[in-house]
């Protein structure tokens, strides 16, 4: 009977064991999923962040590009005004008929240029007082509106990727708990010591894991 | 009846396989982590190479807008000053009222420019221009180094991901390997079969610290 005993006593302590190495493989697999989803959810953030800036970019450059054409088509049309007054004013001056057409067909040319007409449309301004900056800050102010901010979306995947790397320390834990319960079923003589440092680390990782996803 | 003979040598076969299969089980969790974390910073620095690229494209095609805006300023008001000059040295008679009047409308353009550019124009607008100018090709540069760096950095990544990636094959054979001597036991053939297994093992570790600190 007391060998009997005794058999059993070792058949429950092997049992022990490994539910402990499955329980701890298992804890290390689920907890490295974890940080692998993190890890993608940084990924798709930075991909966000990069297509965000390419959007903002490619409007900044076309809005800004035609905004500054239309900013010169303005500043030449002012001048042409000038130079229409002028000419003009000389025809008159000293009745050269010649002098006084040119200057009213000038006239007529000013402000006809469809970039301008659009730009001051588009950005809410009279295109004889038209300011490409003006055009430029109001596409500012609808880029800054926008709920997707390429920093904003670099700053998130840049905390979901810190978030991995911790939670993939935690996952290292719960492998180093699965190797101290391996070298208990190996070890009789050490067995309590280990088994302890294993549980012990399990715990670790598993409160670690819980910290970090839920509360960090 | 089977009778269990306990052989010579077979406990310490046992401990050292249970070791070696645990060790290779963190091997491969240290090796994935790696690998995961080279992949992540692989993915860091393409986005942050692809946010570059388009900021230096903006930046040229937005400065260079700017900078043809103000030139057509400064260019176009001396040409309509040099229109003006021309007209009234062709003129004989008496012309020092049209001469006023035309003074006054290029005074007015000139300042209606200049605040529209944002500074005077003339001899100083040039230079200011000339020095813009200067100031957006450095920019251009700088950003042009920043793609490089990112460039290397983004490659350097994806090396020590490959190479995480082959040491991670390694540790999985040494697991197959180990498993197989686990199957053999304390024999001649399980013992060869371990030591394969701890070499695999070894190699994977070296390649690991390849990864890391190559």
């Amino acid at each position: 009977m007391p060998d009997h005993d005794a058999a059993a006593a070792v058949e429950g302590r092997d049992t022990r064991v490994a539910w402990l190495l499955a329980v701890a493989a298992i804890v290390a697999a689920l907890i490295g999923t974890w940080a692998a989803i993190l890890a993608a959810e940084a990924s798709v953030s930075w991909q966000d962040a990069a297509v965000q800036e390419v959007h903002a970019g490619s409007l900044r450059i076309v809005f800004g590009t035609a905004a500054y054409n239309a900013g010169a088509a303005a500043l030449d049309a002012q001048r042409t005004e000038a130079e229409a007054s002028n000419l003009a004013a000389a025809g008159r001056a000293y009745d050269i008929p010649a002098a006084r057409a040119e200057g009213a067909a000038l006239r007529k040319s000013v402000l006809v240029d469809p970039g301008l007409t659009m730009m001051s449309a588009a950005s809410g301004q009279s295109p004889d007082s038209y300011d490409p900056k003006v055009a430029v800050a109001s596409l500012e102010k609808q880029l800054a509106a926008a709920k997707n901010q390429p920093e904003a979306l670099q700053r998130e995947g840049d905390r979901a990727s810190r978030r991995a790397v911790r939670m993939s320390a935690a996952a290292v834990l719960g492998a180093i708990a699965f190797l101290l319960a391996a070298l208990a079923r190996a070890e009789t003589r050490r067995r309590p010591l280990l088994l302890g440092a294993s549980l012990g680390v399990l715990a670790l990782a598993v409160v670690g894991a819980l910290a970090i996803g839920i509360v960090i | 009846m089977d009778v269990e003979v306990p052989m010579a040598g077979s406990s310490a076969f046992t401990r050292l396989l249970t070791a070696l299969i645990g060790l290779t089980a963190v091997v491969a969790a240290g090796l994935t982590l790696l690998e995961l974390d080279a992949h992540r910073k692989e993915a860091r620095y393409a986005g942050l190479s692809s946010r570059t690229a388009v900021a230096l494209g903006e930046s040229a095609a937005i400065r260079t807008a700017v900078l043809r805006y103000e030139a057509t300023a400064i260019q176009g008001v001396a040409g309509l000053q040099a229109k003006a000059d021309s007209r009234q040295s062709s003129t004989a008679v008496d012309q020092l009222a049209v001469r006023a009047a035309e003074q006054n409308a290029l005074t007015e353009v000139k300042q209606e420019q200049s605040k529209l550019i944002g500074f005077p124009i003339g001899a100083k607008g040039k230079a200011r221009l000339a020095a813009e100018s200067t100031a957006a090709q450095a920019k251009l540069v700088r950003y042009g180094a920043q793609l490089d760096a990112l460039g290397a950095l983004r490659a350097e990544s994806a090396r020590r991901g490959t190479r995480a990636s082959l040491a991670l094959s390694l540790t999985a054979i040494a697991g197959a390997l180990l498993g197989l001597a686990a199957v053999l036991r304390a024999g001649r053939p399980g013992r060869i079969v371990l030591t394969a297994g701890l070499l695999a093992l070894v190699a994977a570790g070296a390649g690991g610290m390849w990864a890391v600190l190559g």
